[in-house]
């Protein structure tokens, strides 16, 4: 009989105790945008790139600043970014000294190289030493390894004789496996001494087994490990509080990886971790405990919200066009301004503008639904599974459903409404841009509207205007998208001519006049002084702003004067996300879809980080690959305990949050007396149950659907409106909602309008809109599936209520069991051996004197009975 | 493990399984095969309620107000007796016994036993027993209560139209396209029709933008019983520039009252006319 602790270094399989293998040891390698303003020395004479690093050494020790860029070259030419990729031309090169190298570690430098017309070379220095060099030819993504020499190892670029261009350069920690410190087993494991009497105890609960991703699933108590000599070589004397960094020490903070065995059978596969060293009376011994996974996904996820997750590359204009392209199941997709650099992004799928009723702000003239921008009507919704795969792109976790995979699921999608104010706009990256000007001599009003004049003034303190004004044209341009200004103008004019005259100035913006000052008489030789305020909504790329001012007579009337400040903000789609439901918490969110569709987080046998994701009763009901164990032989009678289960309670309620400012979901609850989307699951037969349970999907709130007016009853719309006092609709910071897509429905009889936010002509008579709901169908038909909770009565005529909710389909199964009279709690010993340990799954079933049970607790002790806690299923 | 789409499970001992709701809330269930009324315990054991009296599984108390609860939007209510029918938003009524039909959007009702006919909008109703059928309207009704609804009173309609050449088009109520006012049967109303005209563009030489023209055209329009007949006549305040050939006319078309407007070739011209009108609606066949 024996037991065996195996533990593996720290350093393996790419990690070392102070970093991961994906860490990035290269700074500003994708974008560059930091090369274009780096050191550039020219025209060096001598051999390169060794006489550029000997001019940045001295007495041996080299003063290039890690983490940045130098570039040099044997002419006039250098390394340039553009479109964030660099040109390497003939004769010029590139530096960057790295940083937290570790000494001896292996690295993993890669290029992906988009143009390459021979090869350039790739070295590596330690200080002016040079270690390693690299020819590359070809393009294509390529990784060469290197030693590290120190810990700021210098990476030089250099092109003798090709042009090569390189999009992005990375290094990491190579994957392969250093020289171990122990050899004991391959890949550097050791088995650890053990005390001779230690048993170590094994807890193995369901709960723990399908709630992975929400707690450290601990699979033993607390035991000891002796300092002998083996185990003080693998905690690297963590006890001796003088140990100097020899680079290789353990780290108590870093996972350690270890295998659990009984006479040979595998009984656990996870982590190590350290909780004390004590010291008794001389006798040195290390508390150390077992995990499946030192640290759970909800602690990762606990600080995290949706503004963490970098969504630039969903950013695209925000317009009609973009709007009805995200209608599309082929053909023309959204057009995103960035690339898709999470790869999870589809053209397709991944945002959506459904119709949503937001803030009820319309008005009806004939046939015609008229509203007074695009805002009222198309928010942004993110596809809820591209919203999963984000999160776990960052963690260091994966995950597996065959759930999240299902058709319906993929066709899930989260609001992402910004709040009930106008599309919000970042602080002001663009700063403040401001102009006085005194021109006697300057222009002249026409009959129709002209350029009033902005001059530039050298050596002012502030620029004249924004980059993006043109002083010939007198017109801005705007070059950055949703780009908004803030105008503070003072503009003097003069009545230069012998009889009355009239002048009018007014603001154009996007061909739209923002601002308008009406009609000013002026008396002969009057001057008078236009001042305002004008706001510009949001810009698209190549739209234009400028002021204008004419005059009932041509040559007349004469600009004198200008102050002019313009605030810059910028309305882009990230501040939109990031507003409202940037606040949401990832882990939030992730819990909120868990409650929704009863799902279960289960370790992945072969990778502890690997969370398999399914619904409880894919996984305990309707598993086709549970097994039935016969225990029958294994059970000792002598002492069996058998309860009902006790902490069930009378009534149990299934919904959503409340938004206390959803009017619609307001008017329902007052009209039926019942939470839209809820489900009250009620034991009232057994009476001596008590007590009321809520199970609700927070964050998400439920969303009623209804026709948009009694008059339109093919436009059913989600509702999502708020009502004051005195009774105005407005919009509202409403929780988050989960819809399906219903795809593309045409409305018969009338149409609808809505401007872009400045304005300017968009959704003209429009007969179709997308149509996002709570159901699969609307109308309902047989076998729409709900995503509420329960059957509640619908506003018609959205059709009739589907028993295919999420209660029914996901949570019934579980409850019937639950609150089934037969179903008790058995616990007995049973004579467990480490094989039936080693195989046994807690979605498997245990088969006993001829009933079936589930396993809901294993307390296992090696040599020892185990006390398990079954279920019996009725 | 499974993934397929999933469907609601048998409970352990039972071979019924929910089928369907009904939009009242009525569960049916089913066999596998057929539907099912379910027994109580059936129905008891998926969640549901059972109404013996009934023999019914029900999943929600079906409320039948409920569609009207979201039809019917910041209305106020002042007085007894007063209906808004659903699809009745942003109204205001003060009074006793007023009735606005469904599907209409701001109005206001000031008065006893006046009524708001089904879809229109943007109406003002004041006075006994008036009967407001046109958009934008303006309605008083001087009846007293034995009167029937719309007997006596005045309405105040506006039509429009923009031409730009010199054929003869109907002008539409309130400038929509196809929208007349309709004249009830056994009706004789007295109009006076004030029409302006402003040219606002155009490309022909003869007058400039800024021309203009007004009309006073008074007139009986009648219908008997269906059949509608007109006598009018026209006089013009006022005009500037060059309005030759501009003419408005009223006159009949089915049960439809017409403003007929008349501009000149490449002269786009803004039309307005408010029509006031006195009706008397008989109870009789005229």
């Amino acid at each position: 009989m024996s037991v065996q602790l195996i533990v593996f270094p720290q350093y393996f399989d790419g990690s070392t105790p102070l970093s991961s293998p994906s860490t990035q040891f290269f700074v500003d390698g994708i974008n560059f945008n930091q090369v274009n303003a780096s050191s550039s020395t020219l025209n060096i004479a001598g051999a390169l790139p060794q006489t550029y690093i000997n001019s940045y050494t001295l007495a041996g020790s080299t003063f290039f600043i890690s983490n940045t860029w130098y570039r040099f070259s044997g002419n006039s030419n250098f390394v340039e970014e553009g479109s964030n990729v660099i040109s390497v031309v003939l004769n010029t090169g590139i530096v960057q000294r790295l940083s937290n190298l570790t000494f001896g570690a292996t690295y993993d430098l890669t290029l992906n190289i988009q143009f390459n017309t021979t090869n350039f070379t790739v070295y590596q220095y330690h200080n002016d030493i040079l270690k390693s060099s690299h020819i590359i030819t070809g393009t294509g993504t390529q990784t060469i390894q290197f030693d590290a020499y120190s810990t700021a190892d210098i990476i030089v670029i250099h092109s003798v004789t090709s042009v090569a261009v390189i999009e992005d350069i990375s290094c990491v920690l190579s994957t392969s496996i250093p020289s171990g410190v122990f050899t004991d087993l391959s890949n550097g494991q050791v088995i650890c001494d053990l005390y001779e009497d230690e048993d170590i105890p094994l807890s193995l609960s369901v709960d723990d087994f399908k709630n992975v991703a929400e707690k450290v699933q601990s699979y033993s108590k607390a035991f000891n490990l002796p300092a002998t000599k083996r185990n003080n070589q693998i905690f690297d004397n963590i006890f001796e509080i003088t140990r100097t960094d020899t680079g290789l020490n353990f780290n108590p903070y870093k996972r350690t990886k270890c295998i659990l065995k009984q006479d040979g059978f595998l009984l656990f596969e996870g982590y190590l971790r350290m909780i004390d060293i004590s010291d008794k009376s001389g006798e040195t011994s290390y508390n150390v405990n077992l995990y499946s996974e030192v640290v759970a996904l909800a602690d990762v996820l606990s600080d995290k919200t949706f503004s963490d997750i970098e969504f630039l590359e969903l950013d695209h204009q925000y317009n009609d066009t973009e709007i009805k392209n995200s209608w599309n199941n082929s053909g023309t997709g959204i057009s995103y301004t960035y690339p898709n650099t999470s790869g999870f992004r589809d053209d397709y799928t991944t945002l959506k503008y459904p119709f949503v009723d937001w803030n009820h702000n319309l008005t009806l003239s004939g046939t015609n639904i008229n509203y007074t921008s695009i805002t009222d009507i198309f928010r942004p919704f993110i596809n809820i599974k591209y919203l999963i795969d984000r999160i776990f792109q960052v963690v260091p976790f994966t995950y597996e459903s065959e759930f999240f995979d299902t058709d319906d699921f993929k066709k899930l999608y989260m609001d992402f409404n910004w709040g009930a104010d106008d599309i919000p706009i970042s602080s002001n990256p663009f700063g403040i841009f401001s102009c006085a000007v005194n021109a006697p001599s300057g222009v002249f009003a026409g009959t129709s509207f002209t350029p009033l004049e902005i001059v530039n003034i050298p050596n002012s303190i502030f620029a004249a205007a924004p980059p993006d004004y043109d002083f010939t044209t007198h017109i801005l341009t705007n070059t950055v998208l949703n780009t908004a200004y803030d105008l503070s103008y003072t503009f003097e004019v003069k009545n230069t001519d012998t009889v009355n005259r009239t002048v009018e100035l007014q603001w154009l913006a996007a061909g739209v006049v923002s601002d308008s000052s009406g009609i000013v008489t002026l008396i002969p030789n009057q001057t008078y002084t236009f001042t305002g305020t004008v706001q510009i909504p949001p810009l698209a790329v190549g739209e234009t702003v400028q002021p204008q001012f004419k005059a009932n007579a041509a040559g007349v009337i004469q600009q004198k004067g200008t102050q002019l400040t313009w605030y810059l903000t910028v309305s882009n789609f990230i501040s939109m996300l990031n507003s409202l439901r940037g606040e949401t918490g990832q882990w939030d969110f992730l819990k909120g879809l868990m409650t929704m569709f009863n799902l279960v987080t289960l370790p992945d046998e072969d990778n502890p980080s690997n969370i398999k994701i399914e619904p409880y009763s894919d996984v305990f009901l309707n598993n086709p690959n549970s097994v039935e164990l016969d225990w029958t032989d294994k059970i000792d009678v002598s002492e069996m305990k058998l309860v009902p289960l006790t902490d069930l309670n009378k009534k149990t309620i299934f919904k959503f949050v409340e938004d206390e400012d959803d009017y619609a979901f307001n008017v329902y609850k007052k009209g039926t007396n019942h939470l839209y989307g809820s489900k009250k699951y009620n034991a009232s037969e057994f009476t001596i149950l008590a007590g009321e349970e809520e199970i609700i999907a927070e964050p998400f709130a439920a969303t009623v659907v209804k026709p948009l007016m009694s008059q339109f009853p093919d436009f059913i719309t989600p509702s999502l409106y708020s009502m004051t006092e005195d009774e105005t609709s407005e919009g509202f910071e409403n929780s988050p909602r989960i819809m399906y897509n219903n795809g593309v429905k045409t409305i018969a009889g009338y149409t609808y309008n809505a401007p872009l936010p400045n304005g300017s002509t968009a959704i003209v008579n429009e007969t179709e809109f997308l149509q996002f709901s709570h159901l699969t169908d609307i109308p309902t038909i047989s076998g729409s599936r709900d995503f509420h909770f329960g059957e509640c009565q619908l506003i018609q005529p959205v059709g009739s209520p589907t028993n295919n909710n999420l209660f029914n389909l996901y949570w019934l199964p579980y409850y019937s069991e639950l609150y089934n009279p037969d179903t008790r709690i058995m616990t007995i010993k049973v004579n467990l051996s480490p094989s039936d340990i080693n195989t046994f799954k807690f979605n498997d079933t245990v088969f006993i004197k001829n009933r079936t049970f589930r396993v809901n607790k294993i307390d296992y002790k090696p040599n020892d009975l185990a006390t398990v806690e079954f279920i019996l299923i009725p | 493990m499974a993934a397929a789409k999933q469907t609601i499970p048998y409970l352990s001992g039972f071979d019924v399984k929910p089928l369907e709701t009904s939009p009242i809330g009525v569960v049916t269930f089913t066999d596998g095969t057929n539907a099912v009324t379910p027994n109580q315990l059936q129905c008891e054991a998926y969640g549901y309620t059972y109404n013996k009296a009934t023999g019914t599984c029900s999943t929600f108390r079906f409320n039948t107000n409920l569609n009207r609860s979201f039809s019917n939007e910041s209305n106020k209510l002042q007085g007894t007796g007063n209906t808004t029918e659903t699809g009745t938003n942003n109204t205001y009524i003060i009074g006793e016994n007023n009735t606005v039909k469904g599907l209409s959007r701001n109005n206001i009702v000031v008065g006893n036993n006046n009524e708001i006919a089904n879809g229109v909008n943007n109406a003002n109703v004041y006075g006994t027993l008036g009967e407001a059928t046109a958009d934008n309207s303006i309605v008083l009704g001087g009846n007293a209560s034995g009167d029937s609804l719309g007997e006596r009173q005045t309405m105040t309609l506006m039509y429009g139209k923009t031409t730009t050449d010199n054929s003869t088009v109907d002008a539409f109520l309130n400038n929509t396209t196809d929208s007349y006012f309709v004249v009830p049967e056994n009706t004789a109303i007295y109009f006076q029709s004030e029409s302006l005209a402003v040219r606002v563009g155009g490309s022909s030489g003869s007058g400039a933008v800024g021309d203009f023209k007004s009309w006073v055209e008074r007139g009986v329009v009648i219908n008997k019983s269906g059949t509608l007949s007109i006598q009018r006549s026209r006089t013009s305040p006022a005009s500037s520039g060059t309005t030759t050939g501009w003419s408005p006319i009223n006159s009949v078309s089915g049960t439809n009252f017409l403003q007929t407007v008349k501009g000149a070739t490449n002269m786009n011209i803004e039309w307005t006319s408010t029509i006031r009108m006195t009706q008397i609606k008989t109870g009789v066949a005229l």
